[in-house]
């Protein structure tokens, strides 16, 4: 007989017993396997049982049909969402690449000049939320970087650099009772759509690595916003939820990325090149400083995607809950094209980053000295938290449930083989009792 | 095109009726599920019609399923239920009377089986999150392990390991008492 693992076996035979409906039976096809099986399938047929036994809905679901004709009538009202990820945007053409190319040259040559010049503009920049005057100087500074990170890798961990920059924005907005523009969001999915793309691109080794670090940043940065707008003003909750579904639906479709990776690969594909990667990204219309900006956005009314927990969107692969939990600031980058000119842009890419960190530090120094200068407490919170996001995003990135309950199932599944103490045992699942 | 997917069509432009056809087909199976969740008829019902309101937040913003609808609707179901308990105070699990269980053999059978169901119930509230849905997937709604996979986001393997350590435990928490 071929070997399989127990729990196909199990499978197998609770199949054998629905069918059929003979326990006894089924287990004389496996004598080796009957005493342990034997109480499984008790246990099953026994929960099978219980759970035959439904009531009728006290009301007879009528209100249910009801409300959901009315809240659907309330929204044909108002226009649907147009939001989708990056696979479902339409292409630009060849020579826009060309042309954006070009564009973050120049521009790249103008950051450059003005950091070595004194850096004043740019340290600025660093620091700037929407709305603010030097606000776009940052957003150029991010598309030049990106453009000179190497694919996919670098790339990734950028884009998803990026996007927690968004999230930090967003909070700080929150914070300053601003309101958040459309075009952050916007942005936002861009990066996450950027990160996507590059995965999709990874060599087989690669790819699973990054789906699973672009899973872990969309599921911190989609908790953060889920917290975020628990205290935002209702001007800003259309375009929270629609950030929070815009990680939610990237991380599910890493997730997907990492069952099939061929398909994922497939979808993203037609992306492949594809000019908005690297194109400078239109900056938002900055407004008079300390007043919102922007439209609100199109987002929905409502909870997050599908209403799912973040916790419960945490990949669980059962028997491989050993996560690595590295966070580094980047991943190390592919060369693989021109050596030469690989070289001169990590050069510059290194100059632009050691910037960047002068720039925090700087920024940094002054907000401690002088607190009155310094950005709002937001801001501050928003750097602060980024940072702790980067650095213990597999703890952050879940609710407490989903640690508790990870732990538990390590600890389930050391102590079946070791001590056979009952799993169920050491959880307290909803609601700890 | 099938008509499921026409209706799925209509529905994602909020067509009244076709709604209401995914509501009357979808909404008995999502109540049972939440009903074997929650043990609580009034809770579930509630909570069957928060299912819906979400599937139209989530059409809305065009967050729709990628294979299943009905596994779309569970999974948001299920995440309503793990949202639920997470809100909740805790409450202690319904201790079951010990004397009553010593004397089992002298009850009549209804009661023992009564008090056999509290029992296994009790010992259901134990096991985790995802344990108690593969069971209430597989054991109740009586999907594939496919199926249930799809709900789930998981692998068929790991299904069927997963639904291994939750017989397991309970078959453990059952057998200490």
């Amino acid at each position: 007989m071929k070997v399989q693992p127990y729990e196909q076996l199990l499978e197998r035979c609770l199949q054998e017993v629905a069918r059929t409906g003979d326990a006894e039976a089924v287990l004389a096809h496996y004598p080796q396997h009957a005493d342990r099986l034997r109480p499984l399938l008790q246990v099953a047929l026994a929960t099978s049982q219980m759970y035959a036994d439904v009531p009728a809905p006290p009301r007879g679901l009528a209100a249910g049909r009801r409300r959901l004709l009315e809240t659907a009538a309330q929204q044909r009202v108002q226009a649907p969402a147009t939001r989708t990820l990056s696979h479902n945007t339409e292409r630009k053409p060849k020579m826009q690449l060309l042309f954006a190319t070009k564009i973050v040259s120049a521009v790249l040559a103008v950051v450059v000049s003005l950091s070595a010049v004194g850096g004043g503009a740019a340290v600025a920049a660093n620091g700037s939320i929407p709305g603010d005057v030097l606000y776009p100087v940052k957003l150029t500074s991010e598309d030049v970087r990106m453009a000179l990170a190497s694919a996919p890798a670098g790339q990734v961990a950028l884009a998803l650099q990026f996007a927690d920059q968004r999230v930090a924005e967003i909070r700080a907005m929150v914070g300053r009772e601003r309101q958040v523009p459309e075009t952050v969001v916007t942005r936002m999915e861009q990066h996450v759509s950027q990160a996507m793309n590059q995965a999709a691109r990874a060599s087989d080794e690669e790819m699973p690595g990054l789906l699973e670090r672009i899973m872990q940043r969309t599921q911190a940065q989609a908790q953060a916003l889920e917290q975020l707008r628990a205290r935002a003003q209702e001007q800003n909750q259309a375009q929270l939820e629609n950030a929070e579904g815009i990680c939610q639906q990237a991380h599910e479709e890493a997730r997907a990325g990492l069952d099939d990776p061929q398909t994922f690969r497939a979808r993203y594909q037609h992306r492949e090149g594809m000019p908005e990667d690297i194109t400078p990204s239109q900056p938002p219309t900055p407004g008079p400083q300390g007043n919102g900006e922007g439209p609100s956005g199109p987002g929905g009314p409502g909870q997050n995607e599908t209403g799912l927990p973040q916790g419960e969107q945490q990949r669980d692969r059962d028997r491989e809950q050993d996560c690595d939990g590295e966070q580094g600031q980047e991943c190390d980058p592919q060369r693989d094209q021109d050596q030469d000119r690989q070289q001169d842009q990590e050069q510059d890419r290194d100059q632009q980053q050691d910037q960047d960190r002068q720039q925090d530090q700087e920024q940094d120094r002054d907000q401690q000295q002088d607190p009155q200068q310094g950005q709002p407490e937001g801001q501050q919170q928003e750097q602060q938290q980024t940072q702790e996001q980067n650095q213990e995003q597999t703890q952050q990135g879940q609710p407490e449930g989903q640690q508790q309950e990870q732990q538990q199932t390590q600890e389930q599944n050391r102590e079946q083989t070791q001590q056979g103490q009952p799993e169920g045992q050491q959880s307290s699942p909803q609601g700890g009792r | 095109m099938t008509n499921e997917q026409t209706l799925l069509e209509r529905a994602q432009a909020f067509d009244e009726d076709a709604l209401g056809q995914l509501y009357d087909e979808y909404a008995p199976p999502i109540y049972a599920y939440l009903y074997r969740r929650v043990q609580d008829a009034q809770l579930a019902e509630d909570l069957t019609s928060e299912v819906f309101v979400r599937m139209l937040q989530a059409i809305r913003a065009r967050r729709l399923w990628k294979t299943s609808f009905q596994g779309w609707l569970y999974r948001i179901a299920h995440n309503l239920v793990v949202d639920h308990y997470r809100k909740q105070p805790a409450t202690p699990v319904l201790e079951l009377d010990e004397d009553l269980v010593a004397d089992q053999k002298d009850l009549d059978s209804a009661v023992a089986e009564r008090l056999s169901r509290q029992r296994l119930r009790s010992a259901i509230r134990l096991l985790t999150p995802e344990q108690q849905q593969v069971l209430a997937l597989r054991f109740g709604q009586q999907l594939s392990a496919p199926e249930a996979g799809d709900v789930i986001g998981k692998s068929v393997s790991a299904v069927e390991a997963l639904q291994h350590r939750a017989l397991a435990a309970l078959r453990r928490i059952l057998e200490r008492g």
